[in-house]
């Protein structure tokens, strides 16, 4: 037997042939591979130049009245809000940007961008601007030539067609020198960065803040046509922002930034269950806060009654608690009913309504001590700590309920524009949630009275627009009241916005609890924990975690959906784009402007469900959903 | 340390859960049912005070107003008024079903197509469209529409196609005189031709060879369609059988449709009940019933006794079907007449007429698609596509690479591979989200309330607002949307279980 000596001679390892590039074989592949691939590329060529051409010809068309639209920015976004207090609305702005700052920073949702990104967005921008002037206003043009040599044949007039006709000779210069410039740039910054520009080393959240400050900063550039006062009818003139608008912008976008650095500075030094959670806290506060205390500038009443109730029920509540969560058997469980009763009772015989709402909040805290009370040690205090809070919390919302506004509008909320838009979609959401939860636990409860009851609701709900259940909202909710008992619209129609979200809720609710592994259950089971238990530790956090692409799609159903209020007389961004502003006449003539004031209010939608939207696929990849 | 061991005890009445969970049922379920008591009699005190009387009457008498278009525009009646409205949303909910259909799957399929610039068309048009409120669409377009031009007296003429502000004319085919004696033979042609397909598919399943089970099918219909153009008066003897047929219905004497409507209502409570006490029943007998059990047999019991009840207390209902099954075989009589020998259909083509003093308008003899009707159906198929879209894009994706793979490997052409292969898989999943999809479309009809589309709800409010009859009016909505939401939703369910893999 020979030694067989194997060698092992390591081959000269080759890189893989980097596959052919460049602009010739992109097309080969994306646009004409196959017969029938270049068929449709004449054809989506074709249909993109007729779309882009009617576009822009209806755009730049002479008989638009943009004006209409930049005149009434402010009617648009608050309606008659009185100019000397739009600083509050301002202000609920900032409060906002200042909760996504420091949210971005605390949920860490910061990702890695590589410069070439950002750059080849850029070159794309460059490269559309190109398309639609060269591509699109030529190819227009060729195709427009040849039907009417076609059109001749027959005997028929040619059409005739300029240039891109709407678009001045300028214009057509400056976009298609802008197109190449911008494509330049980029190409050029990828070279000189060579392969640096491929390392990810950009924080996306810092990309999009800096470009929201790029936003607000070319307002101070940007000039908008107004109408000419000295002209004649429709005669515009262009003129900038006012600074009004791109003073607060700017400010704002700097403020985001700022709040998103000091997040991420102190991020390192809280707990991030523990800054999350406050987070969560202000933004659950901030809604009441601005809706009922900023914007309306809110003037309270007997703030020292209201505050004296408020801190005796918190006291005695607390001991009451501290009483129960000890061994003390069957006796805790008859405080708690009685309290029940109690609160209960207090609904039907005429008590202040502040009461009524503690005394049935004490009751379900008394009910549920022996669950999350533990046995009077650490968790028992913070159970009563979260008691009392919970006693702040409503004693201030009451406060805020029955206060009177001290902004004076002269509609009867001081609301009105994309603000109510806002108002109504978040209004409709936070009352809805709760009420979506218990009906969706009701409906796969095992107990079938509450079965029934939830899945009667559930599909009588959902079998019926929405649009009925507003009119029913505004004609014939009423007649359920004492007569003299009148509500503001806004009130009845957002009432029935909840109730109306809450049964899609419900529904999305469901899904993620059909989802849950029986395992959990029965693990639950097994360790002894009670229904109650089970729900709130077990089954509806994994739930709820499942389901929150879905409820991001509630979200942006709800927030289109606002837009029916204004069939029934809400002055919501919609009803002011289609009744308001198209009927002015004076001091400037509007009549007709009806196309233009739609595609505008269409635009602020867009904007905002296309940004939900990408934050839905954002969450859903982070949360790994149907990976699991 | 001895350990005590205790008897098995039974737990007290108030910490057995069963006790403790029916007792708090029935306490939530009072609650529930006081809280509508004090509202409904509240209402009532306020309705007594208002002076207002709700009732059936505004429905037999005239409504007062006319509408803009539907198959009666002078309506006798409330109850004629909301029918021309029902059938105004059901038009419109039809006809934009089979269009979304068809845009947002082609959409779909776009959204995956290799092609680079027909993969972005489709997704700027997903993008654009759905993400923007239905209802500024709607309005969009009627705008679009009333930026048409003007009628002038210049327009007066004949036309192929004409489009203005008062809407848009195009040629169409209308039923006429002899059209339903035709429609018989469309009828047995079809009959004919589903016998001849399935004679032909059995036959290709034998040979192995292809026999155009498809083409012979439609040969067949249409065969019968042409002999039937020109005989179809030889089928006026239907007329005198329907009316045969209605006299009958109408000679019925009430009460044995009441009796049968109540052995009807038992009848299916009974089925039921005994269908789920076979579920239950396995080869070792009946299963142990739980609480929750007992209460579905209980309460579906109750259901059919109320439902029986009402067929007996109530006389009306029984005498509406009666009226109804009348007036629906003296309506087949009539058109059966043997006076109408005229051809089955009719063309017509738009024209622009002169009606009175300078009044000009688009002739109603050819099809007007108004601008609430055409601004309410373009929003709702092109909102609807736009999410059909999206669902075939998913259920494509969800078949798995492996299917596509092995038809390629058979052979398949890509468009071969589609038909046969992937659409046939992915219609299981896309299926359900459809469904959903058709009810929004449905539902979405409503907002022809914005653009004077005379659908039920905007029927239904004009009513309300000559008469004052508001919750009956909402009844009437509640019941016609929950009934439509009902049937679509059944149908969505068979064709679901149908598909639905078989496992074992």
């Amino acid at each position: 037997m020979t030694d067989e000596t194997v060698v092992l001679t390591a081959e000269p390892e080759l890189a893989p042939e980097p596959p052919p590039h460049g602009p010739v074989v992109w097309a080969k592949v994306n646009l004409f591979s196959t017969p029938w691939s270049v068929v449709l590329t004449i054809f989506g060529l074709l249909v993109a130049t007729v779309s882009i051409r009617g576009l822009i010809s209806f755009v730049f068309n002479e008989e638009r009245i943009w004006e209409a639209v930049t005149t009434n920015m402010r009617l648009l976004m608050v309606q008659a809000y009185p100019v000397e207090h739009m600083w509050r609305i301002w202000a609920s702005v900032g409060i906002v940007v200042v909760l996504i700052g420091l949210s971005l920073a605390f949920w860490r949702s910061d990702g890695k961008l590589a410069p070439q990104t950002i750059f080849n967005g850029i070159a794309g921008l460059g490269a559309v601007l190109l398309f639609v002037t060269l591509v699109a206003g030529v190819l227009f043009n060729v195709v427009a030539y040849i039907v009417g040599l076609v059109l001749s044949i027959f005997g028929a007039d040619s059409p005739e067609f300029d240039l891109l006709e709407p678009l001045s000779t300028s214009q057509f210069v400056w976009w298609t020198a802008i197109g190449v410039v911008l494509i330049l740039v980029a190409r050029g910054a990828i070279r000189a960065l060579g392969e640096r520009a491929k390392v990810p080393l950009l924080s996306t959240v810092g990309v999009s803040l800096g470009f929201g400050l790029l936003a607000a900063l070319s307002l101070w550039f940007l000039e908008v046509p107004v109408p000419d006062p000295e002209g004649g009818v429709r005669e515009s003139v262009l003129q900038p922002v006012a600074s009004s608008t791109a003073g607060p912008w700017t400010f704002l976008a700097v403020l985001a930034i700022v709040a998103w650095l000091v997040g991420r500075a102190v991020r390192d030094y809280v707990p991030d269950e523990l800054g999350r959670r406050v987070l969560v806290f202000l933004w659950a506060m901030s809604f009441p806060f601005i809706v009922l205390h900023l914007t309306r500038s809110a003037q309270f009443q007997n703030v020292g009654f209201y505050v004296a109730i408020g801190l005796g029920f918190a006291v005695v509540g607390a001991a009451i608690l501290w009483f129960l969560s000890g061994d003390v058997g069957e006796a805790g469980r008859g405080l708690a009913g009685l309290l029940l009763v109690a609160a209960v009772a207090s609904w039907v015989i005429s008590t202040l309504i502040l009461v009524r709402v503690l005394l049935l909040a004490l009751a379900l805290f008394a009910l549920s001590a022996p669950t999350f009370g533990g046995g009077r040690g650490r968790v028992t205090r913070r159970y009563m700590a979260v008691w009392v809070g919970a006693a702040i919390v409503i004693t201030y919302l009451m406060l805020l309920a029955v206060a009177i506004s001290a902004v004076d509008t002269p509609n009867e909320t001081p609301f009105g524009g994309f603000i109510l838009t806002w108002i109504l979609a978040i209004a409709g959401l936070v009352l809805a949630f709760p009420l979506g939860l218990l009906l969706a636990l009701g409906r796969t409860s095992t107990m079938p009275i509450f079965r029934l009851m939830s899945t009667f609701y559930i599909e009588v709900v959902r079998g019926v627009p929405l649009i009925t259940w507003l009119l029913v909202s505004i004609v014939v909710f009423p007649i359920f009241f004492p007569l003299g008992t009148s509500f503001p619209n806004v009130v009845e129609v957002i009432v029935f916005i909840a109730f109306f979200s809450a049964a899609y809720m419900a529904e999305n609710v469901r899904g993620g609890l059909q989802s849950i592994p029986t395992g959990q259950t029965e693990a639950a089971n097994a360790l002894g924990m009670t229904t109650l238990q089970r729900t709130v530790f077990i089954t509806l956090p994994q739930a709820l975690r499942s389901v929150i692409p879905a409820l991001v799609g509630q979200v942006i159903a709800i927030f289109k959906d606002t837009s029916l209020v204004a069939i029934v007389g809400l002055f919501d961004l919609l009803k002011i784009a289609k009744d308001v502003i198209p009927t002015q006449s004076q001091p400037f003539n509007f009549l007709g402007s009806i196309r233009e004031s739609l595609l505008a209010a269409a635009l602020f939608y867009w904007v905002f469900t296309f940004a939900f939207s990408r934050i839905s696929l954002r969450i859903e990849k982070k949360l790994g959903v149907g990976e699991r | 340390m001895a350990v005590e061991v205790r008897k098995q005890e039974r737990a007290p009445l108030w910490r057995n859960t069963t006790v403790l969970k029916w007792t708090a049922q029935i306490v939530v379920l009072g609650f529930v049912a006081a809280f509508i008591f004090t509202l409904a009699s509240q209402a009532g005190a306020n309705i007594e005070a208002r002076n207002i009387t709700f009732g059936t009457k505004f429905l037999s008498d005239p409504p007062g107003f006319d509408i803009l278009e539907g198959i009666d525009r002078q309506p006798d009646s409330g109850r004629r008024l909301i029918y021309a409205g029902i059938v105004n949303t059901l038009r419109v909910a039809i006809s934009g079903i089979i269009a979304a259909t068809i845009l947002g799957t082609i959409v779909g399929i776009a959204r995956l197509s290799k092609n680079w610039i027909v993969n972005k068309l489709a997704t700027v048009f997903i993008e654009t469209i759905r993400n923007v409120p239905l209802l500024v669409q709607i309005l969009f377009w009627l705008a679009v529409v009333q930026g048409f031009q003007v009628l002038t007296e210049d327009d007066v003429g004949v036309y192929s196609f004409f489009s203005s502000a008062r809407g848009i004319a195009m040629p169409w085919i209308f039923p006429s005189d002899g059209f339903y004696q035709w429609f018989t033979f469309l009828v047995l042609g079809a009959i004919a031709g589903y016998f001849v397909y399935k004679r032909r598919m059995h036959l290709k399943e034998e040979r192995g060879a292809e026999t155009y089970a498809i083409s012979w099918g439609f040969g067949v219909l249409l065969l019968f369609a042409l002999i039937g153009w020109f005989i179809h008066a030889v089928v006026a003897f239907f007329g005198p059988v329907f009316s045969g047929i209605a006299s009958f219905f109408g000679a019925l004497p009430g009460l044995l449709v009441q009796v049968l409507l109540l052995v009807l209502a038992v009848g299916v409570a009974a089925l039921w009940i005994k269908r789920f006490l076979d579920t239950k029943r396995s080869a070792a007998g009946l299963g142990k019933l739980t609480d929750d059990d007992w209460f579905r047999m209980i309460f579906v019991g109750i259901v059919g006794l109320f439902f029986a009840y009402l067929a007996l207390r109530y006389e009306e209902i029984a005498a509406t079907l009666l009226n109804g099954t009348e007036g629906f075989f003296d309506f087949l009589a009539a058109k059966f007449d043997s006076s109408r020998t005229g051809a089955p259909l009719r063309g017509t083509l738009p024209e622009v007429e002169v009606r009175g003093a300078g009044f000009i308008q688009l002739s109603t003899n050819s099809l007007v698609v108004t601008p609430g009707f055409f601004a309410l159906w373009v929003g709702v198929t092109l909102y609807t596509a736009s999410f059909i879209a999206e669902i075939v894009r998913g259920g494509i994706l969800a078949v798995p690479k492996g299917q596509s793979e092995a038809g390629g490997a058979l052979g398949l052409h890509r468009s071969q591979l589609l038909r046969f292969v992937v659409l046939p898989q992915a219609f299981r999943v896309i299926l359900p989200p459809m469904g959903n999809q058709y009810l929004n479309l449905f539902k979405n009809t409503s907002l022809g309330i914005a653009v004077a589309y005379p659908e039920i709800v905007q029927v239904g409010q004009t009513l309300y607002n000559q008469t004052g009859q508001t919750i009956p009016v909402v009844l009437i909505w509640m019941g016609f949307y929950l009934t439509g939401s009902l049937v679509l939703s059944s149908i969505v369910n068979y064709y679901n279980r149908r598909l639905q893999l078989v496992e074992r």
